[in-house]
């Protein structure tokens, strides 16, 4: 944009543009810096916002880390995550792309059709009985195929595809590729950024999901973190006749706060990486043309 | 005889696309078409040994049930308020944050903060019920060592009933300000720059460039999400509350998702579940069906 | 990326095999319980116990852990609803044990009773106690005899007390003066306000004690002490407690605890693991706790507290003299049969292997582990290898429950003493059974009281008031507590009490 000297006005504009800017940061970063700051906190301290580093304390997570139920909800989490976004990105992919193509016969039909469970939804009980009778319960399976689908990534994707330029099907098409070969070769590699925008919600809503695997898993070694996290905050399932824990160096906030940090640090190692996509990905997608 | 046959040509030529199609139709067949079915147990007794067919009908014995229940008015308000609460408040913030990050000069504090803002989207409500143990427990909390410093009392935010409801609200507001903000800054950034510079040319202020130029061109994206909201207003955020909530605040906190957890769930009554469920169902696509057309009528804007 | 899939789904598959889905035939019984030991892992696939079990009584069992809690009633909720009960489960839900019922899905277990002729005799032989699972003259549970309910009381840091000069108190007065001392005399002495006089927090687990319609088991004591603890008062004529003036007044001394900031401050949305982890580390001066509890925290809290010391407060006298720490149930574990398995001719396998669980090597197998290697008898006395690790120990014996019973020897095999780091040391098993001694009142027939159409709003109704009393959000006094009163005829409380009225006269629990 080309800026003219500036007005005092628009000076102050300016200020007080970045001032709220600084002020959106400060008031997001502050909860979880504290956060941090809890769950180093020694034996006997008082919790504050700045605790100096030689003073951090390790302990909350030296005893989490030493729990072996912990290690096993972390794999949980990872293999449900990872199979969770191969098996939604899969058929969101090779739905969303026939939908795409104006010329389906049909398309609308299925276009609504889909639309229709975006707007209606039979709740919890319904779907409950037919993950039963496909004798899906305590399988990873009920959890993954679940929620397998988003409409709403659905459609973002469907219009992403939508926006690419048809030339380049059609050259593929005239060089004798059928659809398959179109989908992989040409739209796919086309398509990075959404991949992995949509692959990166579908993973996040994969880590954090707890209400599922509560409803559809029983036994107990299957859970996931955020089951744990929940047991852990709540104490739900502390115990009542427990014979005997390890000795607990660290105050109970430390622990909690612990546990938040550990279940948050991969989606924090992840996140930067497709960051820059997403916003691509999602500004495309979202704005209805 | 002609056009069916062409219709059949057609269809053949793109078996590929169809065969592509079929898991995911077949998902949306098994896991939201099949539960629909199922839903018929609302209108029924149902018994698990007689199956969702062979329980005997009661008609709408448990709609009324909750309709005449103790709570039904409360539940409703509640649900109501909150939803709204969430809708009015936290629109405003994403929209400036996003005329903001769109009219700040700072390349840098721009990516920053969306980075940040971004980010609590991202975190489940039981993290962020982790976070808000940090920042509002009486006892060792971040906001209440603040009010002890400056010799005030401290408050239990999340167990007082006049503190429950701005806690929901604000948390909603902390987590979903900058990803709801996405939407508005890609309105904004689709706007012609030109009309910018033509404003510029003819002295308007920045402030009235925001005002004449940026706040119209997010109109249709305001009524997007207003829509949406609107269409599922009977969700005031199930899975938020059901972390957050406790016994001294379900005056102010229960909202007919937890009641339906607790009465059908915890309490085993599983027509009586479905009956809610599908009354928030109908309610929902009833309200999203009507906005839409006004939307359409006032704005030419639409969902679908 | 290829294996990762295939990971996945043997993982699932394995999962699925778990479930105890795939168990068919007389001889594959699937089994459902509570953990036994929330905090150490289901046993697995391969539990020596299974072989055993296929080699001894030629069953093949597959076991399924429930969480404990809501989380595990829904469970059974889900599955009943699906028609997917298992074979031989734990009911711990009266609700959900009435629901189960009333759609048919028990089977009957009086056919079962004569092919377990030892484990009869030895605990289905109580007609009340069986009556409380007999529905139209069908006998649909194994109603466990007790086995550690009446284990809570109040402990004190008797350490901080004789630092203040205190007297131990025994009136609820008292208790509450010294409550006062321990929040604001620093009885730690580190100069920081941050102690409180009593740790309790709002709980409902019935594994232990019947909580009653109120604030939980935490606060029974002060209802007992103004003699209106549980939920129903059995002399004549019969009412709710709710309804009598000393339950007001107890609760009205609730509510001068919390006024007075002697209760920990974030009571009201703490949970018994909260509640736990503070008192070991020494910021409550007194607290609620189960024997068991404070067993498992006693290590903790030596590590966090060197010198305290511990003692169990007599339950506390009110006004009148009256004093218990609450009502319990004489009935223990509940366990059903589905109909489901009954029909598959399942039944004379289930009775095998719970008569096999009930004394013998059985018994011990599930209670305690492998002889000479989970623990060594001495004198009679299965005495714990404790340097085996608790997570091993606690996943071997998740099935324990079907085979306990809280004999003599079984107690002093799993509360022993318990030897703190400078020499001195707790008998845990006399504490248990000093507990037990705590006035406490049977109200087993509370058991035998069907769920009114809306309990969940009635049991709302009546803790959210009492919360909001108690915590000053809305005032205690003559207008506002008639308007609570009031307002449980707008719940059809009356029909419910008038219905508990005939079904405990009818069960013979009121003269």
């Amino acid at each position: 944009m080309v800026r003219k000297a500036m007005s005092r006005s628009d000076r102050i504009f300016e200020w007080g543009v970045d001032a709220f800017l600084v002020l959106v940061l400060i008031v997001t970063f502050v909860p979880m810096w504290y956060v941090a700051m809890v769950s180093l906190l020694p034996f006997g301290q008082q919790a504050s916002l700045f605790l100096a580093p030689w003073n951090w304390s390790f302990e909350a997570y030296g005893q989490l880390i030493g729990q072996p139920a912990i290690w096993r909800a972390v794999l949980n989490s990872v293999v449900l995550t990872v199979g969770g976004v191969l098996v939604s990105l899969t058929l969101t992919v090779m739905a969303a792309y026939p939908l795409s193509r104006r010329e389906l016969p049909g398309r609308g039909f299925f276009v609504g059709l889909i639309l229709f469970t975006f707007l209606f939804n039979a709740g919890l009980i319904p779907t409950f009985l037919v993950i039963k009778d496909l004798g899906l319960l305590n399988s990873y399976w009920a959890v993954l195929l679940n929620g397998a689908i988003s409409v709403y990534n659905l459609l973002v994707m469907k219009t992403f595809f939508q926006n690419l330029p048809e030339s380049l099907e059609e050259a593929a098409r005239i060089d004798g590729a059928n659809d398959w070969q179109i989908l992989w070769h040409v739209i796919l590699p086309l398509s990075k950024p959404i991949l992995l925008t949509i692959g990166l919600f579908y993973g996040v809503a994969a880590w954090n999901n707890f209400f599922e695997p509560i409803l559809f898993l029983s036994d107990r070694s299957l859970m996931p973190l955020p089951v744990v996290l929940r047991d852990i905050l709540t104490g739900i399932n502390a115990a009542e006749y427990v014979e005997g824990t390890a000795a607990q160096a660290a105050p109970a906030e430390a622990l909690k706060m612990a546990s938040v940090v550990l279940i948050t640090l991969p989606m924090l190692l992840v996140y930067p990486w497709i960051q820059r996509y997403f916003t691509k990905g999602v500004l495309i997608g979202s704005v209805k043309e | 005889m002609n056009a069916a046959h062409r219709l059949g040509q057609q269809i053949w030529r793109h078996r590929v696309l169809y065969l592509m199609l079929l898991p995911g139709l077949l998902y949306f067949l098994v896991f939201r078409y099949w539960p629909l079915w199922n839903a018929q147990i609302a209108f029924k007794d149902f018994q698990p040994m007689l199956g969702v067919w062979g329980s005997p009908w009661v008609g709408g014995q448990y709609f009324l049930e909750f309709f005449n229940s103790y709570y039904f008015s409360q539940l409703l308000t509640n649900t109501l308020v909150i939803s709204l609460a969430k809708i009015v408040l936290g629109i405003p913030p994403a929209i400036l944050l996003a005329i903001a990050l769109h009219e700040t000069g700072r390349k840098f504090l721009s990516r920053l903060v969306q980075t940040m803002s971004y980010l609590p989207h991202f975190l489940s409500w039981v993290i962020v019920y982790g976070i808000l143990l940090a920042m509002l427990s009486p006892s060792e909390g971040l906001v209440n060592s603040g009010l002890k410093a400056m010799g005030l009392e401290p408050i239990a935010f999340l167990t007082t009933a006049s503190t429950f409801q701005p806690v929901v609200v604000i948390s909603e507001i902390w987590k979903e300000t900058g990803w709801s903000a996405i939407l508005f800054l890609a309105a904004l950034l689709s706007i012609n720059p030109v009309l910018y510079e033509a404003a510029a040319m003819d002295g308007a202020s920045r402030w009235q460039q925001v005002r004449h130029i940026s706040l119209p061109g997010v109109m249709g994206v305001l009524v997007l999400v207003v829509l949406l909201k609107i269409g599922s207003i009977l969700d005031a955020g199930f899975q938020q509350i059901f972390v957050l909530y406790s016994l001294p605040v379900y005056s102010v906190g229960d909202i007919i998702d937890t009641w339906v957890y607790r009465q059908g769930i915890q309490n085993f009554q599983f027509s009586l579940a479905t009956a809610v469920g599908l009354f928030k169902g109908v309610i929902g696509l009833v309200l999203i069906v009507i906005a839409n057309r006004l939307a359409q009528r006032f704005t030419g804007n639409s969902l679908y | 990326m290829h294996t990762g899939r295939k990971l996945l789904s043997t993982l699932a598959v394995a999962a699925l095999a778990a479930s105890g889905g795939l168990a068919q035939g007389g001889n594959d019984i699937s089994i459902a319980l509570y953990a036994a030991n929330p905090e150490a892992p289901a046993p697995p696939a391969n539990w020596e116990t299974y072989q055993i079990i296929r080699d001894r009584l030629g069953i093949n069992v597959r076991f399924t852990m429930l969480p404990t809690g809501a989380d595990g009633d829904n469970r059974i909720g889900a599955l009943a609803a699906a028609n997917d009960l298992p074979d031989l489960f734990e009911v711990r839900n009266p609700n959900l044990f009435d629901r189960l019922v009333q759609q048919g899905q028990l089977g009957s277990v009086g056919d079962l009773l004569p092919l377990m002729p030892k484990r009869k005799i030895f605990r289905y032989n109580d007609t009340k106690r069986n009556n409380l699972v007999t529905v139209n003259g069908v006998m649909y549970g194994l109603q466990e005899p007790v086995s550690l309910s009446r284990q809570y009381a109040i402990w004190l840091r008797k350490d901080w007390l004789d630092k203040l000069g205190l007297k131990e108190p025994s009136t609820l007065e008292e208790f509450f003066a010294v409550a006062k001392a321990f929040t604001e005399r620093d009885p730690d002495g580190n100069g920081r306000n941050d102690t409180f006089g009593f740790g309790g927090v709002i709980d409902y687990d019935t594994a232990g004690i019947l909580p009653g319609l109120g604030l939980g088991n935490h606060f029974q004591w002060v209802y007992g002490a103004y003699g209106v603890a549980g939920t129903w008062n059995y002399a004549t004529p019969f009412a709710a407690n709710v309804r009598d003036p000393n339950f007001r007044a107890a609760t009205e001394f609730i509510r001068r605890m919390v006024e007075a900031k002697v209760i920990d401050s974030d009571w009201a949305t703490l949970r018994r693991a909260d509640l736990r982890t503070r008192w070991q580390q020494g910021r409550y001066g007194m607290f609620f706790e189960s024997v068991g509890g404070l067993q498992a925290g006693l290590r903790n809290f030596d590590a966090n507290n060197p010198k305290a010391e511990l003692v169990m407060l007599k339950p506390l006298r009110g006004p009148r003299g009256r004093a218990s720490m609450g009502t319990f149930s004489s009935a223990g574990w509940l366990f059903v049969v589905s109909k489901r398995a009954i029909e598959a001719g399942k039944g004379p396998a289930i009775a095998r292997l719970l008569e096999w669980a009930n004394a013998g090597s059985g018994y011990y197998q599930l209670g305690f582990g492998r002889a000479g290697h989970h623990f060594n008898l001495v004198d009679k006395v299965p005495v714990v290898n404790t340097a085996i690790n608790a997570q091993e120990r606690g996943s071997y014996t998740q099935m324990r429950w079907l085979a306990l019973d809280g004999n003599t020897f079984e107690l002093q095999g799993r509360y022993p003493r318990f030897t703190l780091s400078d020499g001195r040391f707790y008998v845990v098993h006399e504490l248990m059974q000093q507990a037990w001694k705590g006035g406490w009142i049977d109200r087993t027939g509370d058991l035998a009281v069907k769920a009114a159409p809306n309990q969940a709003d009635i049991d709302r109704y009546i803790a959210e008031n009492l919360v909001l009393f108690v915590l000053g959000q809305r005032p205690i006094n003559d207008n506002t507590w008639g308007q609570f009163i009031d307002g449980l005829r707008n719940l059809r409380f009356d029909q419910y009490e008038a219905a508990a009225e005939r079904t405990l006269r009818a069960a013979g629990y009121l003269r």
